[in-house]
């Protein structure tokens, strides 16, 4: 099977081929919530850390006993899959508390007692500092504590260091692949990697390593086909997970080369020190690199790192797309259309249910936005 | 030259002939749109090119936009509507540097340069309540026609209001009002108001530069057009063509300008 074609397979169902194998081989799974449930812990536990998606959810209608329409749409869908038994095949499921729609996802979860039965909630930190990096580093002793009773294997420094060093490997090789996005033709696509994102935060690291090094071979010698006079776009993104949506923003001639949607970028982006404190420095990365909007006073760094990013991938404009009823995110996108209407920056705002619709007036707006781009580069030249 | 500019809609499909030696627009022509776009598009240009005994063969260029777009019949080239209706709006009135318009489906603002270029948009986000298609579910929800929901609405003092945050609670507003007693003409009113302060919105964030023009279908309902002009604290320049077919005239001005290389 051709890696692309790989990639989309295992992407396009949670309990995908490599997690049968690993299953039968007698490992255990365990699902976690975003990208503050470090997949390092539990894979030196000795288990295959799973990243939460609504993927192939097509209905909201059980999940909305619990949540109202107006919460957000991957809460609702991922617990909708969570009541339907899609989450059976896990061993174990860690909630966190990115933000309140995530965090009532443990109670709903516990209180309709859907599987699995084993169940965690982590409380995470909105600020990062060095305060919040010393908590956080303490919940995640107590994370690892928990998965090493289930697993039966306890998390040693030892084997922790031998878990980030692999999963800094996946980083660098994905840096790699963003660094063959900044070509004049970009190696792959937004809607390629948001495929990639979705296989590596679902299979074993080793194997998303072996998967990653072909396709790095593989685009290098015939990179995914460009339309033509591609515009060349920055997206900063909240969750985005549907491949649909994903290939409805590239709509026309707009091209994703870089992010941080918080399945890609930002949950890919800065290595993990290998030395010292391996909780400690887990922590470190995740709350003091430029995160996700749940940290409230890192917006600045958020800022600075898309303009900078965007500025690095030669992108003519900047993408945010959030999902509807998303607190943060909308706060996000309003203080982001007043800081680059100041600096010129021509951005555009979107908002999107985690499945479904719409597409048509993505479509539209995206392709404006290209022309709007292109009149602007005109004007300038 | 003769150009053709098609635009389907999510309620009509407009097409547009223009001469471009003379820069004048031949004629055009509106429908209600079909089951299909395809067949909304290909009802609209055979009618428009019988209606002046033209054939396709005398077409130098075609350009197509609206959410149709991509299934129309003859169109050789597409462009997204907010493109078009800047373009259009800015022929029709040169003086013309912002655009506001209001469709069946959705409204969005944009911001045109001296050339007629769209430099900066705004669109609303998936939610029908600052468009067309609101205010005929409120004008069925009160019994009336959107005409007459206008004309009542002008009558109206303001007495009562709703939300405009969604269409769904717009509706339930409603309801609750005609069940509290309240006028037809306030309720009117209330929900011109109501749609128009939606728009507002879009407007400031591209900022009003002047000349305003509106386009689109609502631009033809009078309260609306007057609650905007008040919200806004400006008045709207007259386009000198039906502003409901900027988009179509904006098409047809795009296939005009792509094969002359203009």
């Amino acid at each position: 099977m051709d890696i692309r074609d790989k990639i989309i397979t295992t992407a396009s169902t949670l309990e995908n081929e490599y997690v049968k194998t690993f299953r039968s081989k007698g490992g255990k799974v365990f699902a976690g919530v975003c990208t503050f449930t470090p997949a390092e812990v539990i894979h030196a536990a000795g288990a295959l850390p799973l990243r939460i998606r609504g993927t192939g959810s097509k209905a909201t209608d059980k999940a909305e006993v619990y949540y109202s329409p107006t919460h957000c749409s991957f809460a609702r869908h991922t617990l909708n899959q969570g009541l339907s038994g899609h989450f059976s095949f896990c061993d174990g499921i860690i909630f966190v508390s990115s933000c309140d729609h995530a965090r009532r996802l443990y109670d709903n979860w516990g209180y309709t007692d859907s599987p699995p039965s084993v169940r965690y909630m982590m409380t995470v930190p909105h600020v990062g500092n060095e305060q919040a990096v010393i908590k956080y580093a303490e919940d995640l002793r107590r994370l690892a504590a928990f998965v090493g009773e289930q697993t039966g294997k306890t998390v040693t420094a030892d084997s922790l260091h031998s878990s980030i060093k692999a999963y800094n490997e996946q980083r660098r090789l994905i840096g790699k692949l963003y660094e063959m996005r900044k070509r004049p033709h970009p190696a792959v696509k937004g809607t390629t990697m948001l495929y990639l994102w979705q296989t590596l935060t679902a299979i074993p690291v080793e194997e998303g390593n072996a998967i990653l090094k072909e396709l790095i071979e593989t685009v290098d010698q015939n990179p995914d086909p460009m339309p033509e006079g591609a515009v060349r776009l920055f997206l900063a993104s909240t969750h985005l997970e549907d491949p649909e949506r994903m290939a409805a923003v590239e709509s026309g001639r707009a091209l994703i080369v870089n992010d941080t949607s918080c399945f890609g970028n930002g949950h890919f982006s800065a290595e993990v020190s290998e030395e010292g404190d391996p909780f400690l420095a887990l922590a470190q990365r995740t709350l003091l690199r430029p995160s996700c909007p749940n940290i409230v006073d890192g917006f600045r760094k958020r800022l600075d790192n898309v303009e900078a990013l965007a500025k690095e991938w030669n992108c003519d404009g900047i993408v945010f797309d959030h999902l509807q009823f998303c607190t943060i995110g909308d706060a996000e996108a309003y203080i982001y259309r007043q800081e680059f209407t100041k600096k010129n920056i021509p951005y555009i705002s979107l908002q999107h249910e985690l499945y479904g619709g719409g597409a048509g007036q993505v479509k539209t707006r995206m392709e404006a936005f290209t022309e709007q781009i292109a009149n602007i580069k005109r004007n300038n030249a | 030259m003769i150009y053709l500019g098609c635009d389907v809609g999510s309620l009509t499909a407009k097409a547009a002939l223009y001469d471009s030696e003379k820069n004048q627009l031949i004629d055009t022509m509106l429908i209600p749109v079909l089951a299909t776009a395809r067949a909304s598009s290909d009802k609209v240009i055979t009618a428009l090119l019988e209606k002046n005994s033209l054939t396709a063969s005398r077409i130098t260029g075609t350009c197509s936009t609206g959410y149709g777009r991509f299934e129309c019949s003859l169109p050789s080239s597409e462009k997204s509507e907010i493109s078009c209706h800047g373009l259009g709006a800015f022929w029709s009135n040169p003086k013309v540097r912002t655009i506001i318009d209001i469709g069946g489906q959705d409204s969005k603002a944009m911001a045109v340069d001296e050339i007629g270029m769209v430099v900066n948009f705004v669109m609303n986000d998936k939610c029908a309540a600052g468009t067309g298609r609101v205010l005929e579910v409120l004008a069925a929800a009160i019994d009336c026609s959107l005409p007459e929901m206008a004309n009542a609405a002008l009558k109206g003092k303001g007495k009562v209001s709703i939300s405009n945050r969604c269409s769904v609670f717009m509706e339930q507003d409603v309801l609750l009002l005609q069940r509290a007693g309240h006028s037809k003409k306030e309720i009117s009113f209330a929900i011109n108001e109501a749609v128009a302060d939606r728009v507002k919105g879009l407007a400031k964030v591209v900022g009003i530069k002047r000349e305003v023009a509106i386009s689109g279908g609502v631009s033809k309902n009078p309260a609306i057009v007057r609650g905007l002009e008040r919200k806004l604290g400006c008045s709207f320049v007259k386009l000198n063509h039906d502003p409901q077919l900027m988009g179509a005239i904006g098409a047809a001005l795009f296939a005009a300008r792509t094969a002359e290389g203009k």
